[in-house]
């Protein structure tokens, strides 16, 4: 974290920095590509069940070799560049979505600080003190590559794919920051080791139940954000084939399809790390070392959000587009600044923990009572 | 030493990116450019040690008002030979105008910030900036602050009324 320092440093601290990053950074980008192919056959698994199919099943026991031979298709399919795009761009597209994505794990704090020979090593790549607005800066990059990869196509389902995408995400974007604001308030700094920290000593301290508005708002936009359904416009394959990457094929089009879920995880870990309080566990207990205890409490809050993303695809139909227009636009934004409001109203009084939680949940109930209505009243006119 | 070259670096590729901005022939690339430009930006406030800036940069710049440039280009999808440049020769006085008021603003910008630099450099921070920017932003430049909330807020009502024109057909249209 402290840039400023390297010029003093002597050559043998470099080195050791630069070793312990590298060990970190392969751990990092080890487990997240390795996770990603059995989130991807446990999304197919998913459902596959949601629909009463079996999902896949043929590749290994339990289907359970089915991500590894996509892979191997993938890597080995011809690759077809269409003759009217725009080459340089084209090409350059699934860097610009791999890259972002990749990015954004750099900062997310996975466990605790742990002393490993006489040193402090804290447990994720970098801890930077503008943390959350880095996740947001590297976030807002990674339209281009969508939009890029849609422009240089010179294919209309691609075009509209990426409009759709720069459109989408520009509105969410802002509804992500603002709905992340109420923690912010709460924490007093953009450090998410800090805030992590802060959430320690049992479940109760997480910053859900404070921020049970901010929190749905948050999801809300992260999904919309990462593109999924019900919020996946920019794929949409039953009206673009496919969107933005409609033509691209073998390798590049794998590149779209990893950055994808990597988006998912980062997501699920930004919003563990923010609401769900990241690696701490939900009641002490000394039962297992910190460093292994904060990893896999980490990792299973992760899971479980993963989870919640799947099952919503399952379960949800997409929006239309006015539809998601309308609701990011009239419904998240106005609560994102709402929330904004009531929490620092609650900062300023020194208010207790159960006054932010009753206060968001009323929010939120009014609101579903209010939309309810409304909907009911458009449905008795038509 | 190397953060250095890291500034030069960054310097020469934000420089070079902002001159193919003008360059380049397909609007896209020229958007393209700029992003790069901007990022440079970001990166030269990270050496600079203003992180929040940096971020800050990023967010709007490269990642907000760039995709809508972005948006804006593909919506109008215009081709090499499609890009019509308006007739500036009648807009001579302004544009003389206009060319003076920049080299004023980079003069005087340029002058204070190396009399500033002259006194201290490399300047003290505090190791966290960020509350001291929140702080003199809130108090010593509030009203400035509130006067570029409002002049946004203005301009955006403005697009939207300029928008506005030709709503009703495009309603028929998508019903």
């Amino acid at each position: 974290m402290p840039l400023r320092n390297y010029p003093n440093w002597g050559l043998l601290v470099m080195l050791e920095l630069f070793l312990i990053s590298a060990i970190k950074i392969a751990f990092v980008v080890g487990v997240a590509l390795g996770a990603m192919p059995f989130v991807v056959l446990f999304e197919r698994k998913l459902l596959g069940w949601i629909q009463v199919r079996p999902g896949p099943n043929r590749v290994g026991p339990w289907g359970l070799l089915q991500c590894i031979v996509d892979g191997i298709k993938l890597f080995f399919k011809e690759e077809i560049i269409p003759d009217q795009a725009d080459k340089p761009l084209y090409l350059l597209a699934p860097a610009l979505v791999v890259i972002p994505a990749f990015l954004v794990l750099a900062i997310i704090p996975f466990g605790p600080t742990v002393h490993v020979l006489g040193r402090d090593i804290n447990m994720s790549v970098t801890d930077l003190n503008i943390g959350i607005l880095f996740f947001f800066a590297i976030a807002s990059l990674g339209v281009y590559g969508i939009v890029i990869a849609g422009w240089s196509s010179n294919n209309k389902y691609s075009l509209l794919g990426a409009m759709r995408s720069s459109a989408q995400m520009l509105s969410y974007e802002i509804s992500l920051g603002l709905s992340v604001v109420g923690v912010l308030l709460l924490a007093g700094t953009f450090d998410l080791r800090t805030i992590a920290e802060q959430q320690a000593g049992g479940f109760w301290h997480w910053y859900i139940f404070q921020q049970p508005l901010g929190f749905v708002l948050f999801l809300a936009a992260g999904f919309a954000e990462t593109n999924r359904l019900p919020f996946d416009l920019p794929e949409a394959e039953t009206e673009l084939t496919g969107g933005y990457h409609t033509e691209y094929s073998s390798m590049k089009f794998a590149m779209f399809f990893i950055s994808e879920y990597i988006n998912i995880m980062t997501m699920s870990a930004i919003v563990t790390t923010l609401y769900l309080g990241g690696w701490t566990a939900p009641i002490e207990h000394g039962l297992l070392p910190p460093w292994l205890a904060g990893p896999l409490w980490f990792g299973a809050k992760v899971f479980v959000l993963i989870f919640f993303f799947i099952l919503i695809r399952g379960t949800w139909p997409r929006l239309r587009y006015d539809q998601l227009m309308a609701f990011g636009w009239k419904i998240v934004l106005p609560l994102a600044l709402a929330n904004i409001i009531l929490t620092a109203c609650l900062v300023a009084l020194d208010s207790p923990w159960w006054v932010f939680c009753l206060a968001g949940l009323a929010v939120i109930f009014v609101i579903d009572r209010i939309v309810t209505m409304l909907r009911r009243s458009t449905l008795r006119a038509a | 030493m190397p953060v250095s070259i890291l500034y030069y670096a960054l310097f020469v590729i934000a420089l070079g990116a902002a001159l193919m901005v003008v360059l380049s022939r397909n609007t896209v690339y020229s958007a393209a450019f700029l992003i790069l430009t901007m990022l440079c930006l970001a990166g030269i406030f990270l050496l600079m040690h203003q992180e929040f800036v940096a971020a800050i940069q990023v967010i709007v710049y490269a990642g907000a008002i760039m995709v809508l440039f972005l948006f804006v280009i593909m919506l109008l999808n215009l081709r090499e030979r499609e890009i019509l440049l308006p007739d500036f020769r009648s807009l001579r006085i302004w544009v003389v105008l206009l060319v003076l008021v920049f080299f004023v603003q980079v003069g005087a910008t340029c002058f204070i910030v190396l009399r500033q630099m002259r006194d201290v450099y490399p300047p003290e921070l505090p190791p966290d900036t960020i509350p001291l920017i929140a702080k003199t932003l809130l108090t010593k430049y509030l009203l400035p602050f509130e006067l570029v909330s409002v002049l946004l807020v203005i301009a955006i009502i403005g697009a939207a009324m300029i928008a506005r024109h030709d709503e009703p057909a495009e309603h028929s249209d998508s019903s």
